[in-house]
C-alpha cells in the first residue's frame, strides 16, 4: 500500500500559481474593517440621534384618564409636541398621573401657567368638540403659560379646555335661583354673539340658588357694571311668545342686558329668572289700571288700541290694602297721545260667550290674549286732555258699546312733535306701463310709497314714479287707492326728484290726504322724523346725522335703514311739515327735498 | 499540502505561496487560497460590525405606527416583550428566539470562531456545527421582509414611519450576511493542519 504522501504527489495535479497584479490594500487583514468602523459610528450615531429627540419629561395629574394611553400625543394648536410615556393611577388612587415626554424643541411648554387637558369627544347641545377623537386616539392639548414663567415639571391638568386666553378674561359671579340645566362651557351672549362662557356652576352654600362664574372676554369687560341683567335663555314656547327657540338646538346660554353706560363696574350680580320684558324706552307713559279682579291679566300682557299693541302690562298685584287689583301699564312713546284723561280701559281677556234670544254670541280675542290677557282702551271723540305718568284708570270688565264706536283723530308719533300735529299717512301706489321688446308688448309695474296731497296731487319719488322711456308713448297708469289715473312722462318736470303729479280726477275718499301747504323745503339741516307707515315706529333723525348735499341731505352712513324705508317722508319736528322723502340706495340713505314752491 | 477546490472538488497539490501569489484550480480556475488568507479577518470585521448594529436595531424604536390617531412606536425587543406580556407566549417566544436570540447567538459565534478563538479546536468544531444549525433559524432577515410586507399591505390603513432602528437593522442584516458568507470553516482546521505539517516537516 502506498503511503498517502507518495499518492498525493503522483495523483493530484498542482495548483496553478499566478502572481496577483492587483495591489491589495489591507488594514488588519481585510478592508472589511472599514465597514466595521462605519457600523460602529452608525450605531452610536443612531442611538444618540434617538435619545437626543427625547426632551424633558413632565408629569400631569388628572382627575380622570379619559382613556389616554402611552403613545398618545400631546398637541399644541394641532401640532404634535410630545407624547405620553406612561399613565398610572396616583398613589392615593385619587387621580391619574400622565407622564409626557416633550419634544426637544417643545421643552418650553414645561413652565408655570401651562394648562393641559385631555381632548375627548364632547357632543352637547351647545357644542360639538373633539370629534376627531371619537374614532382616533384621545390626545392631550396644552396652552402655554407666560413666556417668562419658571420651568415646572409637575402639573395639574384641567378638565375642559380654557376657551379664551387666560390673561384677557374678566370674571364675574351671577347668582340664579335656578340653573335651568346650564352647564360649564355654555356661552354668554349679547346681541347674538358670544362674549364669554360659564366657567363654574355650584350651589350656593345655603342651597337657595346657584352661583355661576362667568368669564367675559376683554371686549365685553365693561358689561360687568351695576344694573346689568343676566338671565338663562332657554326654549320657551307659550302662546304669548316663542323665544329662545335656538337654544333647543344650540343649548342654553346666558343672555345679558347691560346696565346704564355710566354705572360703576361690579363683579357680583343677581340673575333674573326670566328674560326681562321688552325695554321701556324714554318718553313712554306709565299708568295704573285698577279693578275688582284680574281676570287672567298677566305680566307682559299687551295694551291694545284698536287691536294694535301700543304698550304692555309691567306688573300686576294687589293694592296695598288688598281691596283692588292694580296693574301698571307702559305705553310706548309713540302712542302716548292716544291715552287721554277720559280714555276707557277694559279687560280683553278671554272668550265672551253669551246666550240670548237671538242666538249664541261668541266673541274671542286673539289667542294670545286668551292666554295672557290683555287690556284694550278707547278714547272718546273729541279727546280729553293729555295725561302724565301715574294717572289712574279703572279697568272695566266689558267695553261700553259707545267706546267701540269712538274714532277720535289722534296724532301718533313721537311726543316731541308739536301739539296737535298729525303724522302724514303714506299710501302704497304702483305705476303700470307697457313696453315693447322684440315686438312683444309687456306689462310692467313699479311700486312705492306716495303721499296724496290736497288739490288732486300726489307726491312721490321720481325714481320709480316716472314711467321709463321704454314705455309706449311715455304713457302709464298710476294705481292708487283702488283707482287708476293716467300719467305721462311729459307731465314730469325735469330735475325734480320729488315730483308732484296732478291727477285728472279726485282721489278716492279712503285715501288720507295731506294738505299741500304743509310742505316745506328746508334750508339748513334740522331734526326730523322719518315716517313710514302706521305699523313701524317713526325714526327720529337729529341734525348732526344730516349732511347737506345738492337737493337734499345725506344721512350718516352709521344709520342703517333697510330698503323698505325708501319713500318714508321726513317730517320736521319743529313745525310738523313734510320736508322730503327718504331714498335708500346701496345701504346709504338720503332725504330728497320737496320741490320749491312754484 | 493538499487542498480541494471549493468549486469543482478537484484535489490539488498546493505549493508554498508568496504574499502576492494566488493559487488557482487547474480544472475550473477558481481561486484556491485567496479567501482563506483574509476570510478570517473579513468575517471578524463583518461580525463585529453586525454586533455593533445589533443593539440599536433591537433597542431603538423601529416602527412608528399611527392608526387613526393611535400612536405606537416600539422597538423590536419591546414589541416582543409586549407580545409575551399580553399572554401570547407561543408567538412571543418564537419571535424572541428566532429574531432576537438566534441572530445574536450567530453573530457572537462568528466573532468567536473568526476572531477570539477562546475555545479548543474540538470545541470550535462543535461551536461551528451549532452555529450552522442555529444560524439556519436566525430570522433577522425574514423579519425585515415582514416589515416590507406590512408597509406594502397596510399602507392605506395605517400610517407607518420607520424609526431609526430600521437603518441599524438593515445594516445588521447585511453585515451578518457578509460575515456568514465570508466565513470559511476551513480556517478552523487550517491552522491545525499547518501545525501538523510543520511538525512533520
Amino acid at each position: 500500500m502506498n503511503s498517502p504522501s507518495s499518492n498525493q504527489d503522483t495523483i493530484h495535479p498542482t495548483a496553478v500559481v499566478r502572481t496577483s497584479t492587483r495591489q491589495r490594500w489591507i488594514i488588519l487583514g481585510s478592508r472589511m474593517w472599514i465597514l466595521t468602523l462605519i457600523c460602529l459610528v452608525a450605531a452610536v450615531g443612531l442611538t444618540w440621534l434617538t435619545l437626543r429627540d427625547n426632551g424633558l419629561t413632565i408629569a400631569i395629574n388628572f382627575e380622570q384618564g379619559h382613556g389616554i394611553k402611552p403613545g398618545d400625543t400631546l398637541r399644541y394648536l394641532g401640532i404634535e409636541v410630545g407624547h405620553v410615556t406612561s399613565v398610572d393611577v396616583d398613589q392615593a388612587l385619587r387621580g391619574v398621573v400622565v407622564e409626557v415626554s416633550l419634544d426637544k424643541e417643545a421643552e418650553s411648554f414645561a413652565r408655570e401657567g401651562s394648562r393641559f387637558w385631555i381632548v375627548r369627544p364632547e357632543i352637547s347641545l351647545s357644542r360639538v368638540r373633539g370629534i376627531d377623537t371619537v374614532i382616533g386616539a384621545k390626545y392631550l392639548s396644552v396652552t402655554p403659560g407666560p413666556t417668562d414663567a419658571a420651568v415646572q415639571t409637575q402639573f395639574v391638568g384641567v378638565e375642559s379646555p380654557p376657551l379664551l386666553p387666560q390673561a384677557e378674561l374678566a370674571e364675574i359671579d351671577v347668582r340664579f335661583r335656578q340653573g335651568f340645566g346650564l352647564a360649564v362651557g355654555d356661552p354668554v351672549k349679547y346681541r347674538g354673539i358670544v362674549i364669554g362662557e360659564v366657567k363654574d356652576i355650584r350651589l350656593q352654600p345655603n342651597l337657595e340658588g346657584v352661583a355661576v362664574s362667568l368669564q367675559l372676554t376683554d371686549s365685553a369687560r365693561s358689561i360687568a357694571r351695576a344694573g346689568t341683567q343676566f338671565w338663562v335663555e332657554r326654549p320657551r314656547v307659550s302662546i304669548r311668545e316663542v323665544r329662545g327657540l335656538e337654544t333647543l338646538v344650540t343649548g342654553r346660554f346666558i343672555a345679558v342686558r347691560p346696565g346704564p353706560e355710566d354705572a360703576a363696574s361690579q363683579s357680583e350680580f343677581q340673575g333674573l329668572d326670566t328674560a326681562p320684558f321688552r325695554e321701556m324706552p324714554e318718553g313712554g307713559l306709565e299708568i295704573v289700571l285698577f279693578g275688582p279682579e284680574l281676570r287672567g291679566l298677566q305680566h307682559g300682557a299687551p295694551v291694545l288700541y284698536r287691536g294694535v299693541r301700543v304698550g304692555h302690562i309691567v306688573t300686576v298685584g294687589l293694592a296695598s290694602d288688598a281691596t283692588i287689583v292694580e296693574a301698571r301699564a307702559f305705553i310706548q312713546p309713540a302712542y302716548r297721545q292716544l291715552v287721554r284723561r277720559d280714555s276707557v280701559f277694559w279687560n280683553e281677556s278671554g272668550i265672551d260667550f253669551s246666550v240670548g234670544f237671538t242666538g249664541v254670541e261668541f266673541t274671542s280675542d286673539a289667542l294670545s290674549n286668551v292666554v295672557t290677557g290683555g287690556v284694550a282702551f278707547a278714547t272718546p271723540n273729541p279727546p280729553g286732555p293729555e295725561i302724565n305718568t301715574g294717572a289712574r284708570f279703572e279697568l272695566m270688565g266689558q267695553p261700553d258699546d259707545d267706546a267701540l264706536t269712538w274714532q277720535p283723530h289722534l296724532p301718533v308719533g313721537i311726543h316731541a312733535l308739536p301739539e296737535g300735529t298729525q303724522l302724514p299717512t303714506l299710501t302704497r301706489a304702483s305705476v303700470q306701463w307697457q313696453e315693447k321688446r322684440f315686438g312683444i308688448t309687456r306689462n310692467r309695474q313699479a311700486t312705492g310709497w306716495v303721499l296724496p296731497l290736497s288739490d288732486q296731487q300726489v307726491l312721490g319719488d321720481r325714481q320709480w314714479l316716472l314711467p321709463p322711456e321704454r314705455a309706449i308713448d311715455g304713457q302709464a297708469t298710476l294705481a292708487l287707492g283702488g283707482e287708476e289715473f293716467p300719467i305721462s312722462r311729459a307731465s314730469f318736470a325735469k330735475d325734480v326728484s320729488l315730483p308732484k303729479i296732478k291727477l285728472d280726477k279726485a282721489l278716492p275718499a279712503s285715501v288720507a290726504i295731506w294738505p299741500s301747504d304743509q310742505l316745506r323745503r328746508p334750508q339748513a339741516p334740522e331734526p326730523c322724523l322719518l315716517v313710514r307707515d302706521g305699523v313701524t315706529a317713526p325714526f327720529p333723525v337729529t341734525t348732526n346725522r344730516l349732511e347737506p348735499i345738492r337737493g337734499g341731505w345725506q344721512l350718516d352712513p352709521a344709520i342703517s335703514l333697510s330698503d323698505d324705508w325708501s319713500g318714508a317722508v321726513a317730517v320736521s319736528i319743529q313745525d310738523g311739515r313734510v320736508l322730503g322723502m327718504a331714498r335708500i340706495q346701496k345701504g346709504l340713505a338720503r332725504i330728497e327735498f320737496v320741490a320749491p314752491k312754484d | 499540502m493538499l487542498k480541494a477546490c471549493h468549486c469543482c472538488g478537484l484535489i490539488h497539490q498546493l505549493p508554498a505561496l508568496e504574499e502576492t501569489q494566488v493559487a488557482y484550480c487547474s480544472r475550473c480556475d477558481a481561486a484556491l487560497n485567496s479567501s482563506s488568507r483574509y476570510a478570517s479577518a473579513r468575517t471578524a470585521a463583518a461580525a463585529l460590525g453586525a454586533f455593533f448594529l445589533y443593539w440599536p436595531a433591537i433597542l431603538l424604536p423601529i416602527l412608528d405606527i399611527e392608526k387613526l390617531g393611535h400612536h405606537h412606536d416600539s422597538s423590536l425587543l419591546a414589541g416582543t416583550l409586549e407580545l409575551l406580556q399580553h399572554g401570547n407566549y407561543f408567538v412571543g417566544s418564537i419571535v424572541l428566539l428566532f429574531s432576537i436570540v438566534f441572530p445574536l447567538f450567530k453573530i457572537v459565534m462568528l466573532l468567536e470562531l473568526s476572531l477570539v478563538g477562546l475555545l479548543h479546536r474540538r470545541h470550535q468544531a462543535l461551536t461551528y456545527r451549532i452555529m450552522e444549525s442555529v444560524g439556519k433559524w436566525s430570522m433577522l432577515d425574514v423579519l425585515l421582509l415582514a416589515f416590507m410586507v406590512m408597509l406594502v399591505k397596510l399602507g392605506d390603513l395605517v400610517r407607518f414611519e420607520l424609526g431609526p432602528a430600521v437603518f441599524a437593522f438593515v445594516g445588521c442584516v447585511v453585515m451578518s450576511m457578509i460575515a456568514s458568507l465570508s466565513f470559511d470553516p476551513h480556517q478552523i482546521w487550517q491552522a491545525e493542519s499547518d501545525d501538523a505539517m510543520g511538525a512533520k516537516g
